[in-house]
Parts: structure tokens; sequence; C-alpha cells
């Protein structure tokens, strides 16, 4: 959107259109996302109830939230020129893969490491380190699937819940960039309609 | 952690929090603070419009879930919020649905239109 500082009433009333048309638009990929995101969230509701009918009444609460948590997902904020932000979502599973990418080289050794620990006791103390190393960016991060508050086996249905919650999450920061859309066009469009009005009254001064 | 991305507020009645726990967005800090409320039956509204302000203060906090049902009681609040950033979405809960009418986005987009504008 271009700012309309040297422009006639025609083109801001053009202006005002293609904005209007770009909020319909806007409006109705909101419409859309809110639409799949409200079936999304039922649908999480309805395997959440199905795990309380397995698992029994009191053992899908409040009761069970672990009392360590790490957010799994996170959002990424960037606004644009224009005003708006945009939301993304940053899995905690990206999180592992980048951290560990360098671990992956040092975690293929150990079939060989194996071998060699035969060969002598101080050998098998460096492999044991090694291991140890290795192991630790999981731990220090300290992230537990929230899964495990529930219990070690949990119904099929819990982990679907999970999965269909972890969906609407995707569709809740696209809707939340949709809602910040929504918001620049209109204060653009505001703007522009401010602008016309000055336009108008100035002709009308004008003119006898 | 706190610079690789911004968290996911809840506030929402117990199957609604528990769910997009489940996802992962819970998180409680150093200081043990938790970025959800469960709001049940006796809970206070003074306690949800404090948790809610205090959410929209927080700068680690990108988006606030709220169920549209309670966004009710404290629609002065969400009115009043317009800054991009939180982004406050209003979402279904078990006993209400979703109703489009009373979303504070789409009814300052309504707002918009007016019969002396559209002259």
């Amino acid at each position: 959107m271009t700012p309309a500082e040297d422009i006639g009433q025609a083109e801001i009333c053009e202006e005002l259109d293609r904005v209007i048309l770009h909020l319909f638009d806007a409006l109705e990929m909101l419409q859309t996302k809110r639409e799949a995101f409200n079936s999304l969230v039922e649908q999480g509701w309805f395997s959440l109830s199905k795990s309380r009918y397995a698992m029994g009444n009191k053992s899908v609460s409040t009761l069970q939230y672990g009392n360590q948590m790490t957010p799994l997902i996170r959002i990424d904020t960037s606004k644009r020129e224009d005003g708006q932000t945009e939301f993304q979502v940053i899995t905690e599973d990206a999180f592992k893969r980048k951290d560990e990418s360098t671990a992956v080289v040092e975690e293929i050794g150990p079939s060989e490491q194996v071998l060699r620990r035969r060969k002598g006791p101080g050998k098998a103390e460096d492999v044991a380190q090694s291991q140890n190393t290795a192991s630790q960016p999981a731990e220090v991060l300290g992230h537990q699937d929230p899964l495990n508050w529930f219990g070690i086996l949990v119904p099929q249905s819990l982990r679907q819940a999970q999965k269909t919650f972890r969906e609407g999450i995707h569709l809740a920061a696209e809707i939340a960039s949709i809602q910040s859309e929504i918001e620049a066009t209109r204060s653009y469009y505001q703007s522009l309609l401010e602008k016309k009005r000055k336009l108008v009254a100035e002709k009308k001064q004008c003119s006898p | 952690m706190a610079g690789r991305g911004k968290l996911i507020a809840v506030l929402g009645d117990e199957d609604t929090v528990t769910g997009f726990l489940l996802g992962g967005v819970g998180e409680l800090d150093k200081h043990r603070r938790p970025n959800f409320l469960v709001v049940e039956k006796e809970t206070a509204l003074t306690e949800i419009e404090e948790a809610f302000r205090s959410f929209l203060c927080r700068e680690d906090i990108g988006i606030v879930l709220i169920n549209q049902f309670i966004a009710e009681m404290i629609r002065h609040v969400i009115d009043a919020h317009t800054k991009s950033l939180p982004a406050v979405l209003e979402i279904p809960s078990k006993e209400h649905p979703y109703d489009a009418s009373k979303d504070s986005i789409l009814r300052r987009a309504k707002g918009m239109f007016t019969a002396e504008d559209l002259r």
C-alpha cells in the first residue's frame, strides 16, 4: 500500500475501493481459517473426552499438569513496513534438530566405540564420557512431552488430542496474522477516508 | 530460550487450557509464573482481568487465546487493547460456540462502514 500524499480525489476513491476489496478478501480468509480452527478445537475436546472415558474422569484435569513446564511451541513475530505483524510457529522439534545436528555425528560413532571398549578400561571411560556429553543437550533443555503428565502409556485418543491441538496452534498463528492484516488495512482505510474528506471540504470551500 | 520466540498464553476453561498445554504451549518461568489461567465457576472476575492484563503487559507473549465467553466478561479490557502485540484471539468453548458478531476485531471492522462514508 502506497501512502496517498499527492493524489487527487478520484485516485483516493480508487485506492479506497482497492483497500475495501483487499479487506473483504482478508475477512473471507479469516472466516475460512476460523471455521477450520473451531472444528479442530472441537475435535480436540472430543478426543480429550474419549481419553477421560478410557482413563477415568479425574485422570485428565488440571491436577495432572507438570510442576515444570517448558514450551515446545513458540511464536516468531515480525513486523512489516505497513505495520502488519506476522506470526509464525516455531516448534521445539525443529530446535532439537538444530541443536543436535552437530551431536548426530557423535552419535553415529557408538558401534565402533563399543568395540574399542574391549581393549582397555581407560578407553571405556572415554566412551562413557562422550556418551554423557551426547545425551546432555536434551537433559539441559529439560523438555518434557506434556503427554507424560498423564501417564506413560496414554490412550491413542490423548495422542490424537495433542496432534489436533498442535494443528490448532498453527492455525491460531495464521489467524493472528490475518487479524493483524485486517487491523492494518482498517487504519490505512481510515487515513485515506480522512484525506478524501479533507479534499471534499477544500473543494466545497473553493467553489461558491 | 527467550530470544527464540514468544509464548502463547491461554485463558479458558479446563478443557481448552488442558488441550493447548498438551499441544505444548505451557510455560512456568523461573518465578513459577504461568502463561495460562484455568477459569472455573468460582474464579473471580478480578482474577481473570488481572491475569489478562498481566498477559498483555508481558513482552514474552505473542498471542493470547481466550474463550469468547470469558472475553465477554472483560470486553472493556479487550476493546481497549489496540496494539498489534500480543494478538488476542477469541476462541470457542465447549458450552459456548464462537459468535463472530461478538469478536472485537470483526466488530471494529464492521464499524468502519457507516452510511455517511459510503455515500
